[in-house]
């Protein structure tokens, strides 16, 4: 299974998920950087890391997903290929037009760095096939702008057509969701959310940061790699 | 070719929680401004920029505000044009 960490200027967790990648025991991972304008090879997987890309100038993620390798992306979607935004990438992905909604400003107006319990809503995806539906994960969060908002009319729609994969839930870390769990006020609790294709995932929490034994907050996200290893038949029993 | 000042402002839509707006309503009416019924923070740009004419000029700021200066789905925008000598 091969990998493809884009790198804008300004991306920070850039190296975090080539590690939590590598440490599952998938390989290999290309680090290519967003001027660029084709991948070296043709990737299984393409993540757009969380970071400040272009210092969130005019809008978070706005200046990234004008960059030139985002129409390398934009062909690698179209034809099936997995794309996943996590954080600032999420909001890449949603100003390039390639995940509905935006993201913004929290409601309390500060930069959060905490952890998150989020439910994982589906279990049918190539991001979630390792986990169970319904099942509580811990996630560390770190953004300023992760209030997820769709108008309502469309918001709607994305419930309907069952979009919502990742949804915060209850601090105590019980099944519960709903907005009053949302750390940032994000509607509908929604955390992430995939296109109706299902090979385009974008999530506000981190599970490259929750990957790594050593680390703090768990390991809830390495099921998130196994997943795509997985689907792609890479791990081989491996977990 | 003529240059143009366009000052594009844009501001969140109704209906999308404006949220530093809120904050900035709240501070204002808790030091006395009781006057305030409503505020909404948005961004201002200022671009200098060649077109034939005014129409012209118009129609460029329109397209660079939709591909990338406004995102559409949360802001609206509105602009004006200077000729520049």
């Amino acid at each position: 299974m091969r990998t493809a960490v884009v790198v804008f200027p300004g991306s920070n967790c850039d190296r975090d998920v080539k590690n939590a990648i590598l440490d599952v025991g998938l390989g290999p991972v290309d680090m290519v950087w967003h001027d660029e304008e084709r991948f070296p090879e043709r990737p299984d997987l393409v993540v757009l890391p969380g970071g400040f890309s272009y210092g969130d100038y005019l809008r978070s993620g706005a200046l990234a997903a004008k960059s030139r390798i985002m129409n390398a992306v934009r062909a690698i979607a179209s034809e099936g290929g997995l794309v996943l935004g996590i954080c600032n990438g999420f909001q890449i992905l949603t100003e390039a037009g390639l995940l509905p909604g935006a993201l913004l400003p929290n409601t309390n107006l500060r930069f959060i760095c905490s952890k998150a319990y989020v439910r994982v809503e589906r279990s049918d995806t190539p991001f979630t096939n390792a986990y169970i539906a319904g099942q509580i994960a811990l996630f560390p969060i770190a953004h300023h702008e992760g209030l997820y908002f769709l108008p309502p009319d469309e918001l709607k729609e994305l419930e309907c057509r069952n979009q919502v994969v990742f949804r915060y839930a209850s601090a105590s870390g019980s099944a519960e969701v709903g907005e009053k769990y949302s750390p940032n006020g994000s509607l509908n609790g929604i955390a992430g959310i995939i296109n109706t294709e299902g090979n385009v995932l974008g999530l506000m929490p981190h599970p490259e940061r929750a990957t790594l034994k050593c680390l703090i907050w768990g390991i809830d996200g390495r099921r998130f790699w196994q997943s795509v290893g997985d689907h792609f038949g890479a791990l081989g029993g491996l977990r | 070719m003529k240059c143009f000042k366009a000052d594009v402002t844009v501001l969140p839509k109704d209906g999308v929680l404006d949220i530093q707006g809120k904050a900035v309503e709240k501070t204002l009416k808790s030091h006395g401004y009781s006057e305030v019924d409503e505020v909404r923070v948005g961004r201002f740009i200022r671009l200098v920029i060649r077109a034939e004419d005014e129409s012209e000029a118009g129609e460029k700021i329109c397209r660079m505000a939709d591909d990338l200066l406004a995102n559409g789905l949360i802001e609206s925008y509105s602009y004006t044009l200077e000729h520049l000598q």
